[in-house]
């Protein structure tokens, strides 16, 4: 039984490439969000088993939106896709409930490490 | 769990086309931050589009554009977080590293995932194997090269063709067969050396262009005018140093176009056309050149305003009645003419024109103009496809040779030049086949002694739509001269658009023909 995945970024380009890596290691893409209130919004709709959430998004941010999706389930299971020299947040972001993070630019098997020990 | 690999080169377009509009946001926000400072909307979105890049970049592993955009967003995020202003030093300073960021975008795509070599892309981790990188590098097998570099190249190439038409004398002279052979090989193989540089110099109009749907759209939103616009031919390739000489004159007409020709929506409806205007431009190939087209649907030139203009001006004969397409397009690009204010108001048209016809000029190529009242615009810039070499006839005026570009040439003939000719004159007319031609006698022009007689060799040539003949003492024969830089005279009227050495070493003076006329 494959595990399903909701890809959140603002850029088409990170969707892509994180949604090729996730795929290549047999997860399913349910679905895609680019603003932290279409996140939140897909998250309540799809019940993905994982989220992958950027940090800075258009209308609200990844933070924000990992605090409303935790809120909301908090058995949700959120990976955090931070830029470099984003360590700060990163702590704000575990702090708001998620549950690891992957650095940019994505290695995949890091990428796949920590999605599967969130899932595992 | 089994190591993954991941092509990055399946990426490129998507990074590409995703940085050109992070690029446009960019370049959208920094301009309402000029216009409003204290817009925390407009520093957010910057931040976010810098963001955007510098994280896809990473990604590809392209160091030089990760590293300019995180310098960027570092500079947005204290201005974000109030620990900086916005000045307009810096904001002088962000708009012109967005320009920056946006070339290095477009270079990064045209050369291996690792920009630098000898230096791996970092972080990119052990995840991506070698191999990997190696089928991107040959899919991909792009170098940078400094302009400069090629500029060299391309100038030895030229010393090379004028020590080959001394050698070419020489093995004439020997008359050996063994020789001649073996020289024509020479010849040949440095011919398509000549080829391959020229080619090496070349790029997509589309490198330029691709800027041009977004100015387009900004400027008619800001006039309140619906224009479907249309880039074709963006893969057409053109010499860099022309390419980065006409981005602006290009840019210039299709303002003009948006500004005065395409009407305002209420005046299109009134005369039965489409509501929202059309405006191409378009590049093609044809022989030898390369045409730029800017076209547009609307309103054309109004041709008695500017007649009126011209006879006020003294520009047209006094008992001109009408204005072709030639004489409009003289007329409008008479340097000063069409930047007239008062010309500007009553025109509706040509803003500056003059201004781009000496960049085409510049450059070896000329103008052409169409306009219909009521249906449109066209102008189109017939440009060489490189400015390094020009095919020339070359002609001899008493002891002094002269190279004729042959972009202007249209046959040689044979007339009879008339009495004025003979009395000194440099400019007068004759008659050919009918018709006045204008006749340039170019021994008088340049005050090198010269003997008329009755009949002489002619160069008919074609210059911004206008036909005229040159005389000259003799024809030489035809070369590809290989322009070197040349300081006109300050004053008067630049007659040479730069100098060339010949086969057999004599220096010649290319004529600019457009001056001419």
């Amino acid at each position: 039984m494959s595990h399903t995945v909701l890809v959140c970024d603002d850029a088409v380009f990170m969707r892509t490439m994180l949604s090729d890596i996730l795929q290549q290691a047999g997860f399913t893409i349910v679905g895609e969000a680019d603003t932290g209130t279409k996140a939140v919004a897909k998250y309540k709709e799809l019940r993905p088993d994982l989220v992958t959430m950027d940090i800075v998004m258009p209308d609200m941010g990844g933070i924000d939106a990992v605090r409303e999706i935790v809120s909301f389930d908090p058995g949700a299971r959120v990976v955090m896709c931070s830029a470099m020299g984003q360590q700060a947040l990163v702590v704000d972001a575990i702090e708001a409930g998620a549950k690891d993070f992957v650095v940019k630019p994505f290695q995949p098997s890091r990428v796949l490490e920590a999605v599967q020990r969130v899932v595992g | 769990m089994a190591e993954m690999s991941l092509d990055l080169s399946k990426y490129v377009d998507l990074f590409l086309s995703e940085g050109r509009e992070h690029i446009g946001e960019l370049t959208e926000a920094l301009n309402e931050m000029e216009t409003t400072p204290s817009s925390d909307d407009a520093v957010a979105a910057a931040f976010r589009a810098v963001h955007s890049i510098k994280g896809m970049a990473a990604a590809m592993g392209y160091t030089v554009v990760t590293e300019r955009a995180n310098a960027m967003e570092s500079a947005l995020d204290s201005l974000r977080r109030g620990e900086s202003q916005v000045t307009p030093s810096l904001l002088g300073h962000l708009i012109d590293e967005a320009d920056e960021l946006a070339r290095e975008i477009e270079a990064a795509v045209i050369q291996p995932a690792s920009e630098t070599p000898g230096e791996s892309a970092p972080r990119r981790g052990a995840s991506v194997p070698p191999a990997t990188t190696e089928s991107a590098r040959r899919t991909n097998t792009h170098v940078r090269v400094r302009a400069s570099r090629l500029d060299a190249l391309m100038n030895l190439v030229g010393e090379i063709e004028i020590a080959r038409g001394r050698m070419e004398r020489e093995v004439a002279r020997i008359d050996d067969d063994q020789l001649s052979s073996s020289f024509e090989n020479a010849s040949r193989l440095l011919h398509d050396l000549r080829d391959q540089v020229i080619g090496a110099r070349m790029v997509p109009v589309g490198q330029v262009f691709e800027r041009f749907p977004r100015l387009v759209r900004e400027t008619a939103r800001s006039l309140e005018k619906e224009v479907d616009f249309t880039l074709d031919g963006a893969d057409i390739e053109l010499d860099r140093t022309i390419l980065d000489r006409i981005g602006d004159p290009v840019m210039h007409l299709l303002r003009n176009s948006l500004d005065h020709g395409i009407e305002a929506v209420a005046e299109r409806e009134r005369d039965g056309k489409a509501v929202r205007g059309r405006l191409t431009l378009s590049a093609q190939r044809e022989a030898g050149y390369v045409l730029i087209r800017v076209a547009d649907d609307g309103r054309g030139i109004n041709r008695e305003k500017v007649l009126r203009r011209a006879l006020e001006l003294d520009l047209v004969d006094r008992d001109a009645t009408n204005l072709d397409d030639v004489a409009l397009l003289r007329v409008l690009a008479h340097p000063g003419f069409s930047t007239a204010s008062s010309v500007t108001d009553v025109s509706g048209r040509g803003v500056g024109l003059d201004v781009v016809d000496a960049a085409v000029r510049i450059l070896g190529g000329t103008i052409e103009i169409k306009s219909v009242a009521g249906r449109g615009t066209a102008i189109t810039l017939r440009l060489p496809l490189s400015v390094a070499i020009v095919r020339s006839l070359v002609a001899r005026v008493g002891e002094e040779l002269f190279a004729i570009p042959f972009t202007h040439v249209l046959e040689t003939l044979s007339l009879e030049p008339p009495a004025s000719a003979l009395r000194g004159a440099a400019w007068t007319t004759t008659e050919i086949s009918g018709s006045q031609v204008g006749i340039v006698v170019l021994g008088n022009l340049f005050g090198v002694p010269t003997r008329i007689s009755a009949q002489m060799p002619g160069v008919s040539v074609l210059a911004r739509g206008r036909r005229a003949a040159l005389i000259v003492d003799a024809f030489v024969g035809q070369q590809d001269v290989v322009v070197k830089h040349y300081d006109p005279p300050r004053e008067g009227s630049p007659m040479f658009s730069g100098a060339t050495v010949l086969g057999d070493g004599s220096p010649a003076l290319i004529v600019d023909v457009n001056s001419l006329i």
